[in-house]
């Protein structure tokens, strides 16, 4: 099972840099939100390229800070964006909302020297999403 | 089978300096990603790391960077332009940059990017896919930085020029280098190519990427190829004095038989330096061998009919392989180190290095693998079939006095 947030994965590709790390986790915690926020917003447009080319941007990046669970659910989302499928997309967004939570907790634990999942790391992102159930688009 | 002994390899190849490269640029529409392949490349020693964030943006800091980017960090799937219509443009009007792709895509599809890329005359350096792997891209970027492809590349601004180095060559200030080949199923060093290297008095020592392109466009390639013959014969005749059994491999450079008497030239050499033709390799790439000029040919046929072996180079990244080995009496195919470096991890590319394999060995070809860095790279080619291996987990290519060291120090270990 991988860890939310594998600091020691991360760590390893990037030489044991340390400060690099701190870098990468300070501009994490200051773009990211913001990305996960767009991805509600594009589905509730909805506008289904602006939610496949968002989640494929944030499964990069977080694929690339050893955040595997959360990268992984993008990749389901922008594969749903792909295939139409709304529905599934509204769900697994929230899923995303509360694992985003999670990890960005699990980062601020680590750099406390600690795990934790209390504080302002543990707010809930704020996405956009619509009220009812979508429509599936995959027959469009 | 036994395990081949050897003399221990560095502790890590790609902890070396670079000496080709010095300037990348990194293409990649994320923030975080981008950053993140900044500092790596900065961490495997580029001086110089440009940023953009899609391709409209590359091109525009490309057109103020004055032609000094070496390499092209690209990812495929981004906003605006992407690394596909990128990778066209680049072709155009940055043919010199060589090119490592990286993307969350299915290996096939960056691996059809990447043919594109090089089918549009791009060198593509390698593929890899997200996220980014410092120990990947250092071994992808070292490769590139000894590799002989860079001797296709334009010349770069950093170039010597003409003059210069037709004064290096009348001051003998070219010597070649020499990297072992080893003989997989004993772990014997069986052979070395001899690698063009120029010891400048004020630049100090420099690659091929610094002059071979300057020296094929004023003309001097022939001048440059015979020295390095000459000395590189001079070598081998030494060493099988001292009773080590080895085979000399020399890269040729298409223009050397613009002069048909080369073939006759070269028969004259290893006649004056007292060397067997049969432990000389004569190595073509494949880009060299599409020339197909009907003197070329019948030069080589004239070669392989006195003894010299013939080797296809950077098998499987040029066109119409499957025509030159037949068109061409080849006696050795040397599998590029693409195929070798990613075999590990992606199927199909360990399908094509098998394949590979197996088609050389029907045609009677001995098969060398190029680019092995790990023990589990020398694993899989040896369990291939691969015969030969050469690259940096034996050495990079070295002066002739330590190459001399090196062999005696491999007798000494497989002696034990």
């Amino acid at each position: 099972m991988h860890l939310l947030f594998d600091r020691a994965s991360l760590l390893d590709r990037i030489d044991g840099d340390e400060g690099l790390l701190q870098e990468l986790l300070a501009l994490f915690l200051r773009v990211q939100p913001g990305r996960v926020a767009a991805l509600g917003e594009a589905l509730a447009k909805p506008d289904l390229a602006a939610l496949r080319a968002g989640a494929h941007q944030l499964a990069g990046a977080f694929d690339s800070l050893s955040m595997m669970p959360a990268g992984a659910l993008c990749q389901r989302i922008e594969q749903h964006a792909l295939e139409g499928n709304l529905s599934v997309c509204q769900t697994l967004l929230t899923d995303l909302g509360r694992l985003f939570d999670e990890t960005r907790a699990a980062v601020c634990g680590d750099d406390l020297g600690g795990p934790t999942t209390t504080g302002p790391a543990a707010t809930h992102v704020g996405l956009t999403l619509p009220d009812t159930t979508l429509p599936d688009t995959r027959s469009r | 089978m036994k395990p081949a002994s050897r003399p221990a390899p560095p502790r890590s190849a790609t902890d070396r300096p670079l000496v080709n490269l010095r300037h990348a640029i990194v293409i990649e529409d994320d923030d975080i990603q981008r950053r993140l392949a900044r500092a790596v490349l900065q961490q495997i020693g580029f001086v110089q790391v440009l940023e953009a964030s899609d391709g409209s943006e590359a091109l525009q800091v490309l057109a103020q960077s004055s032609g000094t980017v070496d390499l092209a960090l690209c990812d495929l799937d981004m906003a605006g332009m992407d690394g596909i219509q990128m990778l066209s443009r680049l072709a155009r009007d940055y043919p010199g940059i060589a090119v490592v792709l990286l993307s969350a895509q299915a290996p096939s599809v960056i691996a059809a990017v990447g043919n594109m890329a090089a089918a549009s005359g791009l060198d593509v350096a390698g593929t890899m896919r997200k996220p980014i792997d410092r120990a990947e891209l250092a071994s992808i970027v070292h490769t590139l930085d000894q590799s002989s492809r860079k001797l296709l590349r334009s010349p770069q601004p950093d170039a010597m020029d003409a003059e210069e180095i037709r004064r290096g060559l009348a001051a003998g200030e070219f010597e070649p280098y020499y990297q072992p080949k080893i003989e997989l199923a004993s772990g014997r060093l069986c052979g070395a190519e001899a690698l063009a290297r120029w010891n400048h008095p004020q630049h100090g020592l420099l690659a091929p990427g610094r002059f071979i392109a300057s020296a094929e466009a004023a003309g001097l390639m022939g001048l440059l190829t015979w020295s390095v013959i000459d000395q590189s014969f001079e070598a081998l005749a030494c060493w099988l004095a001292e009773g080590h059994r080895i085979s000399l491999s020399v890269n040729l450079s298409a223009s050397l038989f613009d002069d048909e008497s080369a073939a006759e030239a070269l028969c004259a050499r290893a006649i004056q330096h007292a060397v067997p033709t049969d432990r000389i390799t004569l190595e073509l790439t494949e880009s060299m061998a599409t020339r197909n000029l009907p003197g070329m040919i019948g030069g080589l046929a004239r070669l392989r009919m006195r003894g010299f072996g013939l080797a296809i180079d950077d098998f499987g990244t040029g066109y119409s392989s499957l025509q030159q080995l037949s068109a061409i009496p080849f006696s050795e195919m040397k599998i590029d180190r693409s195929f070798v470096s990613g075999a590990g991890k992606e199927p199909h590319l360990r399908a094509i290095l098998e394949s590979s394999v197996q088609l050389g060995r029907r045609l009677g070809l001995e098969t060398t693998a190029e680019g092995v860095e790990t023990l589990s790279e020398e694993a899989l080619v040896r369990l291939a079939g691969c015969e030969t291996g050469q690259g940096f987990l034996y050495s990079p290519a070295v002066p002739r006095a330590e190459f001399t060291r090196l062999m005696q120090a491999w007798v000494s270990r497989n002696a034990r």
